[in-house]
């Protein structure tokens, strides 16, 4: 293909054009995972998901209490 | 050119519904937020990751849909593990692997360039509506009579050839641009 410099050049720009949109796609993907964020974290009364997070993310006294995820 | 042409639907699963997704998200999230908070990061960290990793699941469950997932819960994590190794020095240290975790593919292009991000930028403020119309064509793989509906084209003729005028139109301010930042 690099014989046809043309072609070469066509097949580059569609391959960044391609790129551009799918940035674009996994823009707006993240734009709804943030709504879905929100409306979680928006909720007045603390629900038991809520709780659940914000626990994890407390200030600790010492590292030592941060113990290891066994969960993951 | 094979290779552009192998193009993959990576849209949200048309099957989960907001409800759905806010089932997905309170399922998937905690274990993604136990492992950033113990690395030592925010929840607004935990958020991205978690995001990160599930945009890059429905990208390969879209390309392998005939793979079956143990458990998808488990598989994004392992995911997310992934991508704390790449964002945090004690993760390489601390987290050890799976097999089938080692295996995960992170695609190349996932994190733009600071070019990109600024050509992407551009085209956002100048064209929206192109960037619409080609997402829909090439990554939603929308059929091409919905895209004449959604977009409110006189016939499917129409939509082909307003498909073309914007690539076109990204192809000029790449060039355009790509020279102007040549010479910063």
């Amino acid at each position: 293909m690099q014989q046809i410099p043309g072609l070469w050049k066509e097949v580059q720009w569609q391959k960044e054009v391609y790129s551009l949109v799918r940035m674009y796609h996994r823009k707006k993907i993240r734009e709804q995972l943030e709504d879905v964020h929100q409306q979680l974290f928006r909720e007045k009364n603390r629900s038991v998901f809520q709780y659940k997070i914000y626990r994890l993310f407390k200030p600790k006294k010492n590292d030592r209490e941060q113990s290891h995820p066994d969960g993951y | 050119m094979a290779e552009f042409l192998e193009l993959t639907a990576v849209d949200l699963s048309p099957a989960l519904t907001g409800l759905e997704l806010t089932d997905f998200y309170k399922a998937g999230f905690p274990s993604v937020a136990r492992l950033v908070s113990w690395l030592g990061g925010s929840l607004e960290e935990a958020k991205d990751i978690f995001h990160d990793a599930l945009i890059i699941y429905w990208e390969q469950k879209s390309k392998s849909p005939g793979k079956i997932y143990r458990s998808e819960a488990g598989y994004i994590l392992g995911i997310a593990k992934n991508l704390c190794i790449r964002q945090y020095q004690r993760a390489k240290r601390v987290i050890s692997l799976s097999e089938v975790e080692q295996q995960i593919p992170i695609p190349l292009d996932f994190y733009p360039t600071v070019k990109q991000q600024r050509l992407l930028r551009v085209l956002e403020r100048t064209g929206r509506k192109c960037l619409d119309l080609l997402r829909a064509f090439y990554v939603q793989m929308v059929p091409i009579p919905q895209i004449t509906r959604d977009f409110h084209y006189a016939n499917e003729h129409s939509a082909s050839v307003q498909k073309y005028k914007c690539l076109d139109k990204v192809k000029k301010v790449i060039a355009e641009k790509s020279l102007n930042y040549e010479d910063i």
